[in-house]
């Protein structure tokens, strides 16, 4: 201020005082030879205006020192969609240095494919409705990016301004996206293809099956066939009948994985288990076959009782197939166990026949993966109606393992133990 | 008298063994169709009707459910036994209106106990 009083031209400083910003202007007086001889102070009450004033020059700096270094780019369109500003990073995502792209219209970014989308976002963001889009905007080497846009309306003394567009590069996220998607559709081919082929397979198969195991028949059951071709005519419907099961296993299988659990019907487990040793029943009728079932009275409903209905078919069938005599001694065991928190279900199927391999007994020991013991199965020779068992009971979230009816020695017979957990089944 | 079979199946080698079962074990075989709607055409003008239909479900042109059902509109006492390979087709095969369904490969006997049912005839086998 002393300064300024011996000033000889106007002077103006901006002061705070008492909290409040005054501007002071001072105007000398000067005598004839140019010396000061007094001054005229005005002092006005400046404020409201400096404050708005100086909150507008710290917004803007604020806000060029974030569209200046942050990773997202920032630009701004006219309501013509003609860009009027935008941060440097939009050289790193397109490639082409910012002012080339001032003054020129969105749409030239834009890709052809996202243009309508693009256009249609315009229209909604300066009506204020805008909401984010994913659209891809071509670099200066021909090629493209993938941004997310989402534009703002800004508004200038209660008037709408110009569109705040801010853009994030999502372009590797996406090529992320893309290949996923990809794999994923790449593999449900595979799949449905696999299922055709499998499809074909098993059913020109046992289209063919047909005549080998019914000519078969009719010459083991015609009075007039000498003794020796009917034990051979014999043999072949024993085999026909073993590849015919094997082939509603694989079948059963892929019903088992195309439907879920929300499909599969609860069905009372006394009647799963009943209704499977009637059917092992009626497929043998010429064995003798001594079935014990025991289970846990109406208490438990199994979800996909049809798919454990065939599992245990599937088990039991194997069982009556590989016993080389007509009287078979069958136990279906089922018990619930764990506490109220974790409950489970186990199923013992039980036979006294020949036994399981031990080349299939590795297979389930040696493998806890479902699918190595599957593949192991095959170059084994061992891929046996019990694996695709096991592939069932895995796709219906259970475990199947195989043991010897009399520890140490297989001869006596065997016992598949499945256990279901408690999601598999309801208790009453 | 003997039924009457009419055989819908497009495997030359499985209408052969129907042809044999169907001797055999008292049947008349009275021709066969290899697709759908080649049935539908021959059970229209067949006089009398077959008292059994063997049906297969995939037949060039008109699978079996839909010749089933074609042949059950031009005469819905017939009597349909469905014979598939493809055993996902039992249900919509017995809601269509087939009064039975056996897999395929089948057993003679099986087929047998299906056709006795089916004729009304005891099963003296």
């Amino acid at each position: 201020m002393a300064a300024m009083m011996k000033s000889k031209k106007r002077e103006s400083a901006v002061i705070e005082l008492a909290g409040r910003f005054k501007k002071v202007t001072v105007d000398p007086i000067l005598d004839e030879d140019g010396s000061v001889r007094g001054a005229v102070h005005i002092i006005r009450d400046i404020d409201e205006t400096e404050r708005r004033e100086a909150g507008a020059r710290e917004g803007e700096r604020r806000y060029r020192e974030l569209v200046e270094t942050m990773n997202d780019v920032v630009f701004t369109l006219d309501f013509d969609g003609n860009a009027i500003d935008a941060s440097p990073s939009m050289e790193r995502i397109l490639g082409q240095p910012r002012e080339k792209m001032l003054g020129k219209r969105f749409s030239d970014f834009v890709h052809p494919d996202d243009l309508a989308t693009a256009e249609g976002e315009f229209v909604r963001a300066i009506q204020g409705m805008g909401h984010p889009i994913e659209i891809r905007l071509v670099t200066l080497d021909g090629g493209y990016r993938w941004v997310r846009i989402n534009a703002l309306l800004i508004m200038r003394d209660g008037e709408p301004d110009n569109l705040l567009c801010v853009l994030s590069d999502i372009h590797e996220k996406k090529l992320a996206e893309e290949a996923l998607v990809k794999r994923t559709r790449d593999a449900e081919d595979a799949n449905i293809k696999a299922r055709a082929y499998f499809d074909f397979l098993a059913h020109d198969v046992a289209n063919l099956l047909s005549p080998v195991l019914a000519y078969a028949e009719l010459i083991y059951l015609d009075p007039d066939t000498a003794e020796p071709c009917r034990l051979k005519a014999g043999k072949i419907v024993d085999q026909a009948r073993r590849a015919s099961s094997f082939i509603l296993s694989l079948r059963r299988l892929e019903d088992a994985e195309m439907k879920s659990q929300k499909e599969a019907e609860p069905i009372e487990l006394g009647t799963i288990l009943d209704e499977a040793v009637a059917r092992v029943r009626s497929e043998y009728e010429d064995k003798s076959i001594s079935a014990t079932i025991i289970h846990p009275e109406g208490q438990v409903r199994f979800i996909g009782g049809k798919h454990l209905e065939s599992i245990i078919v599937g088990i039991l069938e194997n069982s009556v197939n590989d016993a080389e005599r007509d009287e078979i001694a069958l136990e279906v065991k089922a018990t619930l166990a764990g506490d109220s928190d974790h409950r489970s279900l186990s199923l013992e199927l039980t036979d006294d026949g020949p036994g399981i391999t031990d080349d299939l007994k590795e297979c389930f020991v040696a493998f806890e993966d479902p699918r190595k013991r599957f593949e192991a199965g095959i170059a084994r020779a061992v891929a046996s109606t019990l694996m695709v068992s096991s592939a069932i009971v895995n796709s219906l979230g259970g475990e199947l393992r195989i043991e010897d009816r009399i520890p140490g020695d297989r001869s006596k017979g065997s016992r598949i133990v499945i256990e279901f957990p408690q999601e598999r089944f309801i208790e009453a | 008298m003997k039924p009457r079979v009419f055989v819908v199946e497009d495997n030359r080698q499985v209408v052969e063994i129907y042809k044999e079962i169907l001797r055999i074990y008292g049947y008349e075989f009275v021709g066969f169709a290899v697709d759908g709607s080649e049935a539908v055409q021959l059970f229209e003008k067949m006089k009398p009707r077959p008292d059994i239909i063997i049906m297969d479900q995939r037949l060039p042109h008109m699978s079996g459910i839909e010749a089933t059902k074609e042949i059950l509109k031009l005469d819905p006492q017939a009597k349909v036994l469905f014979v598939s390979a493809d055993i996902n087709s039992r249900e919509s095969a017995l809601s269509c209106g087939a009064r039975d369904f056996i897999g395929k490969p089948f057993e003679v006997k099986d087929l047998l106990a299906r056709l006795d049912g089916l004729s009304g005839r005891p099963t003296p086998r």
